[in-house]
């Protein structure tokens, strides 16, 4: 961060306020004719090693990640890292029933991702309720909170499935966004 | 002192009862091994207090709710240590208006359950220390157990358009120090093994106080089973605990059997005896590499241990074919036959097992950091844990020797001979000992059933049925005591179903941990615990 681009506003004597200004014109330009000239490239580097966010709610969380992640399945074979964070993350996978408290706090997540990010809805019950559909807490799906990119069904899905449902994202993601 | 026989007897307890409090109890009976007595409502929390004090029933089993239409009726199970004998108290309340006294004063382990049967009924408990909804967002209306309720539109898209954050309690109960911190851990984070939030109130380094809030996955399993017939809800009970399916489900249809009264083949009891042991195995390695997991050694143990999983899982496979949700006992029996081969491999693993138990131990135990991360970290007394209601291996770990395999055989755990693990310290290292001994234990069950499984049909065809009557089961769970109540009012679906799970009273024991801890220590006491939020948030 430069001294350009930054200034600093003392309204306390012991508090810092940074605020950031917008990128210069130069900088801007010189994005856009990367991501428009060279986005192929990007979109290409990124499919091979998505970093996945596990919002492990119920079941599937034992399948995927664990399960899938262990020696007999050994998903690392296809780049994939989980990252702890969701500001590191480029593929969010929810499974599980969405309640209506939880909601708001996968939508806070989902805008906590950089762009572009890619969403997994894992198992019936992130798909459509699953058996708790018909409940008074549940929301039909995750679709109704975030946008969603691939479907996997099953209750739980096996992780053959997960794996296939990697390489189609992969495809996707080197299709790219726009 | 009274023996051990007139201690198992039900009647001594209704003598006894009666002797003391004769006007206030209205009736009393016996069930199986339950000691039902009818209390008046203003007079129940006497007639509990005297039964921990003098009786020594030492834990609430759970505490559920009836909607009869024209009245509330509040149910309190107890155990007893040292006796089969399950304590029932019974008690109606006035619908428009139900008001009793809290058991919290004494028995600090009836927080939670309290909790639940305001979200959930509307019962008000005198003297509740913190009595708000447990499961449910605050400003919920309604209360979805009872049996006139309406969903009203709850406004969850407006929350996630403007993240709503349930401070507002918080901020109105915590007056924090200049030097003290509220850190909000989860839903989502890393090492709470589900969606929870752990609330810590820390300061520097050091944990002042902590505490979890739940609700992130409620599903409402028993609103849901009041809709469906007896044979639809197994799929339900099955999808309470993914970790350990086969347990849940074999309880549910246990206490449907025990209703419809019908009695499985002997083949049968010995199919879902050892396969709950293989379930109990699966659990605890589950647990184990998630402990490892969360206090440093990543990847040795958590591959090793998936390892053995996943061979378990082929032979769940073989019988159900289901890796996870297994849906595999049946009203009346299991649902397919074992095919050939599958004992052969199932002493093959056994023994691969076995083989590998030393090295397992070997690599927790054998390393200097961990004995530093788990010894004399999360420390529950013997006193402290009965009082805040630990259970299961939580429980045997802070030196209490209590099963309910051992005190109240069911299926085939009275005729074969297995020891209760137990550790003396009360502490994370102790759970992880008791565990292991607990796998060990599993594996001498499994093996002393394998030779003997009879021939003979593995199912009985039942009818559906409308039963009129109760029944209560309970049975040992990998998370400890559990336990299920199905009122039936002929029709072809339940009435009520309770189920009590050991998670949530393990779970609502983190508070007398996270006292004076430092933080790194989270982790390790979290994972200690054995979390499986499925069965917590039902």
């Amino acid at each position: 961060m430069t001294q350009s681009d930054t200034k600093v506003v003392k309204p306390d004597e012991n508090e810092e306020v940074y605020v950031v200004k917008d990128a210069p014109i130069l900088l801007t330009t010189v994005r856009t004719i990367l991501r428009k000239g060279f986005g192929w490239l990007f979109n290409w580097a990124r499919s091979h090693s998505p970093w996945l966010l596990y919002l492990g709610i119920k079941c599937c969380a034992i399948e995927i990640p664990m399960a899938a992640g262990a020696p007999r399945f050994d998903m690392e074979r296809w780049g994939v890292f989980p990252p702890s964070s969701p500001r590191q993350a480029d593929v969010m996978v929810v499974n599980g029933p969405i309640t209506k408290k939880y909601a708001q706090v996968i939508k806070a997540l989902y805008d906590q991702m950089p762009e572009p990010k890619y969403i997994v809805a894992v198992g019936e019950c992130a798909i459509i309720g699953g058996p708790f559909k018909k409940s008074y807490n549940i929301i039909s799906g995750v679709d109704k909170v975030i946008p969603v990119d691939i479907y996997i069904p099953g209750c739980p899905p096996r992780p053959e499935a997960y794996l296939n449902a990697l390489n189609q994202l992969k495809k996707l993601v080197k299709r790219g966004r726009l | 002192m009274a023996t051990k026989e007139v201690l198992a007897n039900p009647e001594y307890y209704l003598t006894e009862t009666k002797n003391k409090f004769g006007d206030v109890i209205e009736e009393t009976k016996v069930v199986g091994n339950q000691a039902v007595v009818y209390v008046k409502s203003s007079s129940v929390a006497k007639v509990a207090r005297w039964a921990k004090e003098e009786m020594n029933f030492k834990q609430p089993i759970w505490l559920t709710a009836i909607d009869n239409k024209d009245n509330l009726e509040l149910v309190y199970f107890f155990n007893h240590f040292g006796s089969p004998v399950i304590y029932t108290i019974r008690s109606f309340l006035d619908r428009d208006n139900p008001v009793v006294e809290s058991l919290t004063s004494f028995w600090p382990a009836a927080n939670w359950l309290e909790r639940e049967m305001y979200d959930m009924f509307g019962i008000k408990f005198e003297g509740h220390p913190n009595l708000r909804r447990l499961y449910l967002p605050d400003d919920w209306e309604g209360y979805p157990l009872r049996k006139d309720y309406v969903p009203k539109e709850y406004p969850w898209k407006e929350r996630v358009e403007s993240y709503y954050d349930s401070n507002e309690y918080y901020k109105e109960h915590f007056k924090l120090a200049d030097n003290e911190m509220l850190i909000h851990m989860g839903p989502q984070h890393p090492i709470l093994h589900g969606t929870w939030k752990l609330m810590v109130r820390v300061r520097g380094d050091t944990i002042v106080e902590g505490w979890p809030e739940i609700g992130y996955i409620h599903r409402g399993t028993e609103k849901l089973a009041e809709g469906l017939r007896y044979e639809q809800i197994i799929p339900l009970t099955d999808r309470l605990c993914y970790v350990s399916s086969m347990s849940w489900h074999t309880l549910y249809t246990m206490t449907v059997e025990k209703l419809f009264g019908v009695e499985p083949p002997i083949r049968a009891q010995y199919i879902r005896t050892i396969v709950l042991e293989m379930q109990r195995i699966v659990s605890h390695i589950i647990w184990l590499i998630a402990l490892a997991a969360d206090i440093g050694t990543y990847h040795s143990l958590f591959l090793y241990g998936l390892r053995e999983r996943e061979k378990f899982l082929d032979l769940f496979e073989q019988i159900c074919g289901a890796r996870l949700t297994y849906t595999y006992s049946r009203i009346g029996g299991v649902a397919k036959d074992i095919p050939d081969g599958w004992i052969e491999k199932l002493k093959e693993t056994l023994a691969d097992l076995e083989r590998h138990m030393p090295e397992y131990r070997d690599l927790m135990e054998g390393s200097e950091l961990f004995h530093m991360r788990t010894r004399n970290v999360g420390t529950l007394s013997r006193e402290t844990a009965i009082e805040a209601g630990a259970r299961g291996p939580m429980l045997r770990a802070s030196n209490v020797s209590y099963d309910v395999r051992k005190i109240d055989p069911y299926l085939l755990y009275g005729d074969v001979d297995f020891d209760i693990a137990t550790a003396k310290d009360g502490d994370v290292y102790s759970r992880y000992l008791v565990r292991m001994g607990e796998v060990e234990e599993s594996i001498r069950i499994i093996q002393q059933l394998i030779d003997k499984i009879p021939s003979g049909e593995y199912r009985k065809k039942v009818s559906p049925k409308k039963p009129v009557g109760e029944a209560f089961v309970r049975t040992e769970d990998p998370r400890g005591e559990s336990a299920m109540f199905i009122v039936g009012r002929g029709t072809f679906n339940p009435y009520r179903l309770m189920i009590a799970t050991p998670a949530y009273m393990n779970l609502s024991t983190i508070p007398y941990m996270l006292k004076n801890v430092p933080f790194a220590d989270v982790a390790a006491i979290v994972a200690s615990v054995d979390l499986c939020m499925g069965e917590i948030d039902k």
